[in-house]
């Protein structure tokens, strides 16, 4: 009895210690370094978005100030004064197209490559 | 070069350390990741993104642990997450994994073998049918040989059911092989 249980625990370790012989494909480094700067650009781009965020927020917040100085200084001039609504609309436009242009079609152009 | 060099070296930008480091932790993530996936191109998917996540979490490694441990629980959380996902993961409870060893032992096997490699191929093709928490346990424990504290620290079980884990699994095996063992060393 206690030679049966010696010979399953033997044999028990060595297959467990045994290596399973799986394997990962030959470019699987090569997969992971591409995989990594896919994730890394895609974090790049978005911070360039940041960027052009701010600089659209600073020419909208130019078109609000210049349209309290009309409304409140200038009232002759008021046809010059633009509608918040046009120009929020533009802002959104054109972050849209950025964001669609230099992140998205970037993302999918190298998932498209690799 | 120590872990925290590598380490230094990966955050300092060198890609080339970052390479080196996936390929001396492959191995230990594809065992741990393979174990609870059977689908090789699969495993090799959700490998690459453990490597990812490295990288990305890479900053956040204080050294508590040592690297080939963090890296381990990266691997066992994301197998775990990828299972529950795909709705496949057989979580067990100490209660029911007696359940399930009364289930697995239930199974008897009618050929006959009759070489000690023929029934260590047989028993890890067994290892294979227990459920994935105690494949893990057995991979980490014996194959990675970690401690028990390192097998709780990778994946957040407490040491006695690392220890009733490995026992279950151990006699679920035994019970799996009871034909052979008639054979062979009755």
């Amino acid at each position: 009895m206690m030679k049966e249980k010696h010979n399953f625990d033997d044999l028990f370790e060595s297959a467990m210690r045994q290596e399973p012989g799986y394997q990962l494909p030959d470019y699987f480094i090569k997969g992971v370094n591409e995989r990594l700067a896919r994730k890394l650009a895609f974090r790049v781009h978005l911070k360039m978005m940041g960027g052009y965020v701010i600089i659209l927020a600073s020419i909208l917040g130019l078109m609000l100030a210049g349209n309290y100085i009309i409304a409140h200084y200038l009232p002759k001039y008021s046809d010059y004064s633009v509608s918040l609504n046009v120009a929020g609309g533009l802002a959104f436009l054109v972050l849209f197209i950025l964001f669609m242009d230099r992140v998205v079609l970037s993302y999918l152009a190298s998932r498209y490559q690799h | 070069m120590n872990d925290a060099d590598l380490i230094q070296s990966i955050l300092n930008g060198n890609m080339s350390a970052f390479s080196y480091l996936v390929s001396i932790h492959q191995k230990l993530v594809l065992h741990i990741v393979r174990r609870m996936v059977t689908n090789d191109e699969v495993a090799s998917d959700i490998c690459q993104d453990v490597f990812v996540k490295v990288y990305q979490k890479l900053g956040e490694f204080r050294g508590h642990a040592k690297l080939s441990t963090w890296i381990a629980q990266i691997a066992y959380h994301h197998g775990i997450n990828y299972l529950r996902k795909k709705k496949q993961l057989m979580e067990i409870s100490v209660d029911e994994s007696i359940a399930v060893e009364r289930q697995v032992s239930a199974v008897h096997y009618e050929e006959p073998v009759t070489m000690d490699e023929d029934v260590r191929r047989l028993l890890l093709q067994k290892v294979e049918e227990l459920p994935q928490q105690y494949r893990v346990v057995l991979t980490l424990f014996y194959l990675e040989e970690f401690s028990y504290k390192e097998i709780e620290e990778v994946t957040g079980m407490p040491e006695g059911t690392v220890k009733s884990y490995l026992s279950r699994a151990k006699s679920m095996l035994r019970e799996k092989l009871t034909f052979v063992k008639q054979e062979m060393w009755g």
